[in-house]
């Protein structure tokens, strides 16, 4: 899938990912899922609205996510998202494919290096 | 099914835009909400947190952009937003579009018309017959022969047809003319004999009744013929009840069996004539007075036709070659003729005689280039339009690219509004094409004299040629000014600069560069068209050394009257009538046409040593008279034996290179080897033809042979009315007589020069229409240039200037845009009008005359095309223009 690069620190394909997991736990609004990223990765993570939308849109189009108005803590209209059942399937994969990912590049890393 | 859920989607962005558009406004919206309430709780006051809010947001338009590019379909989508931009666009911009669609669209119907047109003669499959890129054409070659068309004896074609194994059948055919007659009708037509497989390896069905069968082929068979569906139509009433009814060809009883299909007109296309009949090749088509040459004399001996054949699947025209090319030394020996080679060419390549092709070939090689030319102005004027359109647009651009569009997106906008014209002028370009095909067909080739009696309808090619220019026409004039409006900072444009490259030191636009190309193009074009008017204006001018006025011509073909005393009496019976008729001033007979001469050599008895090259023709008694040839000295052939044998009557130049300043008269000379004495000196030295200089001609007494005489007749009223009336007289003669190309003198000298006048008229239509274009790309950059130095115009008025200075500082700059143009297609001229210098008449291929007139011509249009706005702007109050801009 063509993306949109960002000044983000998220490293590139991982964002869907990264929003898949938030949802995990409970639905959430964009601010929140934004903000939880950032508490979570201690502000390494800075989410670029410009990026991040998109990447909503994106997810709920390919029916990942579902979204549906609701009210904030402190009563304001907000749109929340939720997992759906492919979304979580989705997320399964995704997380597999990942530790492989990492697996192998700590390999790579961990190999004793000649000379 | 994640696609299920994408297709949905793509559905539902392309169809609720709208919806979507609210939704990521209000979510967007609440976003803000959030942010601002957040930052509030940690302290900041609400126009702080507003302000630092925005500032994380980074811009809602942006992120609505991204959004919008990020979905499914948004690809799609943007292009069908554009497209109807782009039409919304055009449909205000009207008069833009309708010169854009119309310059364009000439320059695609054009190219895509002799496209057609080339197509149908070199490259056209046989309409009628089934699969024909299986049909070749064999072509013998035999040594110590010439011909434009090669023709193979028939008893090489069956002994090939024989032992040959690369074709599924091979099948003969040739031509000739004859006389076909009914109760009501006579008239000459073109008949072809076809061997008893012709229709079957053609694969040609019948639209009526049946084809030719092998049986038809016999000489104990019944003599029967297939007709074309144009003379059906035309001649025979387009009846069903015409098949088992009786025609006269040739004089012979022949009983039609079927009616060809609507499109096959044979194979050949040569002159553009379709046969009117198929007969066998056992049909007699020897006059019956001259049974004594033996009946089907063309079977046994060297006369000649084609032969086409079926290759088998797999076989190709070189393999079909190469097996002929093996069996062609075991063949008899027919006559005196020996075989060289043996050729074997796809039928749809073997249409033309090879002669012709090379003559037509670059001739419309030529017109396609010029259309491309013309092509490639229209598409520079459009481009110049676009770029001052883009110009203008340019703060919507740079406000859209500001607003988070890419340039890739800008890009694509202007892209689709380009093809989108493009398509428009293609279409029109094909409407055009088709329409100048018909009337090609009909009133161009009757104006023009030149004989074609088929239709010539749109190649299925020329879509695909259409289409291709289309694409190529987008490119010019779409990608030019996109490329130049994408390139550029959007900061820069909000502020207003002229878009402009800095060459040695002066300031270039890029549409100043177009219109010098777009000038230059149309003085290239205004060269062509005064140098074929020149030549056709020379051609008219020519003494065609006859009296044209009030003379008609006519040729009489008496085939099947059957002895030669019938066929004079005929004659002298036709004439005295003719003579006795009181519209008739007078009429003489004889072989040839005003312009048909043959070779004769005419030299003197007491010198050997001295022989001139002459051409000559026969004249009857009281012929000069009649074609208004001044007679010098001496008198005209008179109807006595001892003229028919021993005069001869030559021109003035001949007797001034035999006897320089003495009188001819009454002097021996030996013509073509017959010792003649000279009765009479005429003016007359076109005998070389009718656009040839002049030269030493002859003239024997007229001795009436073979099956047909030509007619002259000077009539008292208009001699075009006359016809009707000669065609009475004949078949009140004799009902088996044809009479055909009955034309005055007139039209006789036009269809000679109808090469020269098609140049002159098609490169006269391309000229106006660069001129067109240049007036209206002058006019239009002027304009704009006006517009852009507005302020500057306005500034010198209010500080003094008067409005002539100012129009004239205004016109100097187009001027010399003009000027540049005009020189560099004055210089391209000259290195290509040489291309064209043997269709010229005594006219040099770089005429001064036509280069100085192109060159006012082309200064003066420029100069009126940029008078009206230099002059709106001089008019213009300073104060209104100081404050619009």
């Amino acid at each position: 899938m063509a993306r949109m690069t960002s000044k983000a620190d998220v490293p590139p394909g991982t964002l869907d990912m990264l929003i898949l997991r938030t949802l995990q736990l409970e639905p959430m609004h964009g601010l929140g899922i934004s903000r939880r990223i950032e508490q979570i990765t201690h502000g390494t993570f800075q989410l670029n609205p410009g990026t991040f939308f998109p990447a909503l849109y994106r997810l709920e189009q390919d029916g990942l996510i579902k979204s549906a108005w609701g009210r904030s803590e402190t009563n304001r209209p907000a749109k929340y998202y939720r997992l759906t059942a492919s979304g979580k399937r989705r997320l399964k994969e995704e997380l597999r494919h990942w530790s492989r990912v990492i697996e192998a590049i700590n390999r790579i890393l961990e190999a004793p290096q000649e000379g | 099914m994640r696609w299920v859920n994408r297709i949905q989607s793509v559905i539902a962005n392309l169809f609720s835009t709208k919806r979507a558009e609210q939704q990521i406004d209000e979510e967007l919206q609440a976003h803000l909400g959030l942010l601002v309430e957040e930052k509030m709780r940690q302290g900041l006051s609400e126009a702080e947190a507003m302000r630092r809010s925005r500032l994380e947001l980074g811009g809602i338009e942006q992120v609505k952009q991204a959004i919008r590019e990020g979905r499914h379909g948004a690809s799609l989508e943007s292009v069908l937003q554009d497209i109807r931009i782009g039409a919304r666009v055009l449909l205000q911009q009207r008069g833009f579009s309708f010169v854009a669609v119309l310059t364009v669209g000439i320059g695609i119907g054009s190219m895509t018309a002799i496209h057609s047109f080339s197509q149908f003669l070199f490259n056209q499959s046989v309409a009628g017959a089934s699969r024909s890129e299986e049909l070749a054409t064999v072509f013998v070659n035999y040594k110590n022969t010439r011909s434009t068309r090669p023709s193979n004896a028939y008893p090489h074609y069956l002994e090939l047809k024989e032992r040959q194994s690369t074709f599924t059948d091979l099948a003969h055919y040739f031509r000739f003319e004859t006389v076909f007659a009914t109760d009501e009708v006579a008239d000459q037509v073109t008949v072809e004999t076809v061997s008893g497989n012709y229709f079957r390896v053609l694969g040609v069905m019948p639209a009526l009744g049946r084809v030719l069968e092998m049986e038809d082929d016999r000489e104990d068979a019944e003599v029967v013929a297939v007709v074309s569906y144009a003379l059906w139509r035309r001649s025979l009433g387009g009846r069903s009840d015409i098949l088992g009814q009786r025609i006269s060809l040739n004089g012979i009883p022949t009983r039609i069996v079927g009616v060809a299909p609507r499109d096959f007109v044979g194979i050949d296309l040569d002159n553009f004539t379709a046969p009117a009949f198929w007969v066998t090749l056992h049909f007699p088509f020897q006059a019956p007075s001259l049974r004594s040459i033996p009946v089907g004399q063309l079977l046994t001996s060297t006369a000649g036709g084609a032969s086409v054949g079926r290759l088998r699947p797999g076989v190709d025209a070189r393999i079909a070659a190469a097996n002929l090319n093996g069996l062609a030394g075991n063949l008899s020996v027919v006559g005196n003729r020996r075989i060289d080679s043996i050729t074997v060419i796809p039928v749809s390549q073997a249409r033309i005689a090879p002669g012709e092709q090379a003559r037509t070939g670059p001739r419309l090689n030529i017109f396609f280039a010029v259309s491309g030319i013309v092509l490639l102005g229209a598409c520079f004027n459009v481009a110049n339009f676009l770029i001052t359109r883009s110009t203008a647009r340019r703060r919507e651009f740079a406000i859209r690219l500001s607003l988070g569009a890419t340039r890739l997106r800008v890009i694509q906008q202007l892209f689709i509004e380009a093809l989108l014209l493009s398509i428009v002028s293609g279409v029109a370009g094909v409407l055009l094409a088709s329409a100048l095909l018909r009337a090609f067909g009909t009133t161009v080739s009757r104006f023009l004299g030149i004989p074609l009696t088929m239709e010539v309808s749109l190649d299925p090619t020329a879509y695909s040629i259409a289409a291709i220019l289309v694409v190529a026409s987008a490119l010019v004039f779409g990608i030019i000014p996109t490329v130049l409006a994408s390139l550029r900072n959007p900061v820069d444009d909000l502020r207003n600069p002229k878009p402009t490259w800095t060459w040695v030191g002066f300031r270039i636009s890029f549409r100043q560069v177009l219109l010098t190309l777009q000038v230059a193009l149309a003085v290239m074009l205004m060269v062509a068209a005064g140098l074929y008017g020149r030549s056709l204006y020379n051609i008219s001018q020519i003494d065609t050394g006859y009296n044209t006025d009030s003379m008609l011509l006519a040729r009489v073909v008496y085939r099947s009257i059957t002895s030669t005393a019938a066929r004079q009496a005929f004659l002298r019976d036709l004439l005295d009538q003719l003579r006795a008729h009181p519209e008739v001033a007078s009429v003489t007979a004889g072989p040839g046409t005003p312009f048909g001469f043959v070779q004769a050599k005419v030299s003197l008895p007491d010198n050997p040593d001295l022989t001139i090259d002459t051409r000559t023709t026969q004249a009857a008694s009281g012929s000069f008279e009649t074609s208004g040839i001044r007679l010098i000295a001496g008198r005209e052939f008179d109807e006595s034996p001892s003229d028919k044998d021993g005069s001869v009557i030559i021109n003035k130049v001949l007797a001034d290179s035999l006897w320089p300043n003495q009188n001819g008269i009454g002097r021996a000379v030996n013509h073509n080897g017959v010792p003649r004495s000279v009765v009479g000196i005429v003016e007359f030295d076109r005998c070389f033809g009718l656009l040839a200089s002049p030269g030493p001609c002859s003239w024997t007494a007229f001795v009436p042979q073979g099956f047909q005489v030509n007619l002259r007749l000077r009539t008292h009223g208009d001699p075009a009315r006359f016809a009707p009336e000669l065609r009475r007289i004949v078949r009140a003669i004799h009902s088996d007589v044809a009479i055909t190309d009955v034309e005055t003198l007139g039209s006789h000298v036009a269809a000679l020069t109808a090469n020269h006048r098609t140049s002159a008229l098609i490169s006269s239509v391309f000229a106006f229409v660069g001129i067109a274009l240049v007036a209206i790309g002058c006019f239009s950059l002027f304009e704009s240039l006006v517009k852009d130095s507005a302020r500057e115009i306005a500034v010198r008025i209010a500080v003094g200037a008067t409005p002539r200075k100012v129009i004239s500082t205004t016109l100097s700059r187009g001027f010399a845009l003009v000027v540049l143009g005009t020189a560099i297609g004055l210089g391209a001229s000259a290195v290509m009008t040489g291309r064209i210098a043997d269709q010229l008449f005594n006219v040099a291929s770089t005429d001064m005359a036509t280069f100085i007139a192109t060159a006012i011509g082309m200064i003066v249009v420029g100069v009126v095309a940029s008078y009206w706005p230099a002059r709106s702007a001089a008019h213009k109050e300073p104060i209104t223009a100081l404050r619009q801009s």
